[in-house]
């Protein structure tokens, strides 16, 4: 019975001390390890606080081997950013954090997070955050990629996104009258 | 602020998938659609087949907006609309965006009325610019801002479902008051309203409510002693009496946790059945009132 106490205690105190780690160590499918603040990861991300809450958080390393390690680098650097970026509660009778909107704009920070990507890196970063449940950043980079196509040209899209056009002349003049009522600006 | 450099470019595509936007699901080009204005979504189509019909998918409708300064009519706007909303056969959407100015024909209203109960079951945001008022047909609105618009004309405003309502830098009618039938509010946030303030019915989930009120609003009292005036602003027996109220009555922010006042007059007068009388006397600060107890409060702002 002792020991079995002892036991318990020590496995006790070994749950606690895990729950008191305030990081989490996340693996990419390359097998990189990147630690992330736990608030911030059971906050921005539905998937990660599923795991955390249900305790299938590996200490060595959690694997998501879904996600290469610039994007986990990216997941990892926005939590943390986000982290240290929550408004304080002084700010609570200013107009910006009384907006409940169901899209707020990006903040400064957000933006110049995502305008310093590369394309694949931005593409690679918005299905991590689609996999990991992560609301926010899936808005930010998706607001960020119409916005690069915003106010161009079908041709001009085309050559940013590197889109090949496989319709025919004839297929393409169709289209066009048929949503003639959506090229007015024309 | 920190000032802004040159805006920065995406790097050029190298290595990877070479930039190609098509290794996205389609989920998410159809999110990325929503962030446009609609007519660019539905003009994506011509890009290639993939993109043939993901448009009518797109997360998110945004029509009319981006134009500050004059915003198209709803018979501009009608045609697009229409459109949109036939061809889109009811897919989800997450927002909704529709700002739109004059009210010039005669089927306008029975127009908008339409977009709403075609869109109600998916509508949770509209911003609007207009001055029609009943949400009764969009059961599942959660979340509305009126801003710059006209609501002279309004009376009532309600929604069975709303959960945030902000209006701001709007015109209430002179003569009469708005009243605001919504049960479901968890904030609200009333701002720079001009005339009069309007009334509100009541709330009993409201957890949070601002209101910023300047010099713009009506009601206001104008006499010498605030306690013992009877102008038409504080005469409180009045209001009861009429229910209608002809003083700023906040009935329906009794059970508000967190409510923030911000008065730009000199002085915020408040009293009631209950809180008899506080004064805050400084130049735009904040009055932050919680848990209290509420049953009627009047708010008069005088100079």
């Amino acid at each position: 019975m002792e020991v079995d106490k002892g036991k318990g205690e020590a496995e006790e105190t070994r749950k606690v001390a895990e729950a008191d780690r305030d990081t989490v160590t996340l693996k990419s499918s390359d097998g990189k390890l990147f630690e992330v603040s736990k608030e911030a990861a059971a906050r921005l991300s539905t998937v990660l606080a599923g795991m955390i809450a249900g305790g299938s958080i590996d200490d060595n390393g959690t694997d998501l081997k879904q996600i290469g390690s610039e994007a986990l680098e990216n997941v990892v650097d926005y939590c943390n950013k986000h982290a240290n970026s929550i408004p304080s509660a002084a700010l609570i009778s200013s107009s910006i954090s009384f907006n409940t909107a169901p899209f707020k704009e990006p903040e400064e920070w957000e933006r110049k997070f995502v305008d310093r990507l590369s394309h694949d890196a931005l593409f690679d970063l918005v299905e991590a955050a689609n996999f990991l449940g992560m609301e926010r950043l899936l808005d930010v980079t998706c607001h960020k990629i119409s916005e690069m196509m915003k106010g161009k040209s079908p041709d001009q899209i085309r050559e940013v996104f590197n889109i090949k056009n496989d319709y025919t002349k004839e297929e393409l003049e169709e289209i066009r009258q048929e949503l003639a009522w959506a090229f007015y600006d024309d | 602020m920190p000032p802004r450099g040159p805006a920065k470019r995406a790097a050029p595509p190298v290595g990877g998938s070479g930039g190609n936007i098509e290794v996205l699901p389609d989920s998410i080009l159809e999110h990325i659609l929503g962030f446009l204005p609609s007519p660019e979504a539905v003009q994506t189509s011509v890009l290639a087949r993939r993109w043939r019909h993901l448009w009518k998918s797109a997360t998110g409708l945004s029509v009319g907006c981006g134009y500050t300064s004059f915003p198209f009519s709803v018979e501009e706007l009608r045609s697009l609309m229409n459109h949109l909303l036939i061809l889109r056969q009811g897919s989800a959407l997450e927002k909704c965006e529709l700002t739109f100015g004059a009210f010039t024909g005669q089927d306008d209203v029975s127009h908008v009325n339409l977009w709403f109960r075609q869109t109600r079951h998916e509508l949770d945001g509209v911003r609007m610019h207009s001055s029609l008022l009943n949400f009764s047909s969009c059961p599942a609105l959660e979340y509305l801002e009126i801003t710059c618009s006209d609501l002279s004309s309004v009376n009532i405003i309600v929604s069975e479902s709303l959960k945030h309502l902000n209006i701001i830098d709007s015109v209430c009618s002179s003569d009469s008051r708005i009243r605001i039938y919504a049960p479901k509010i968890v904030s609200l946030r009333l701002e720079y309203l001009r005339k009069r303030t309007p009334m509100l019915e009541k709330m009993p989930e409201l957890v949070q409510a601002f209101f910023r009120i300047d010099d713009e609003c009506s009601d206001r009292c104008n006499g010498p002693n605030y306690e013992s005036c009877d102008c038409e602003s504080c005469d409180s027996s009045d209001n009861m009496a009429d229910g209608s109220g002809s003083c700023v009555l906040l009935s329906g922010v009794s059970e508000a946790q967190n409510l923030t006042l911000i008065s730009h007059s000199e002085l915020v007068y408040l009293h009631s059945h209950i809180i008899t009388v506080m004064y805050y006397k400084s130049f735009s600060a904040a009055l932050y009132i919680s848990s209290l107890e509420f049953r009627i409060i009047y708010i008069i702002v005088a100079t």
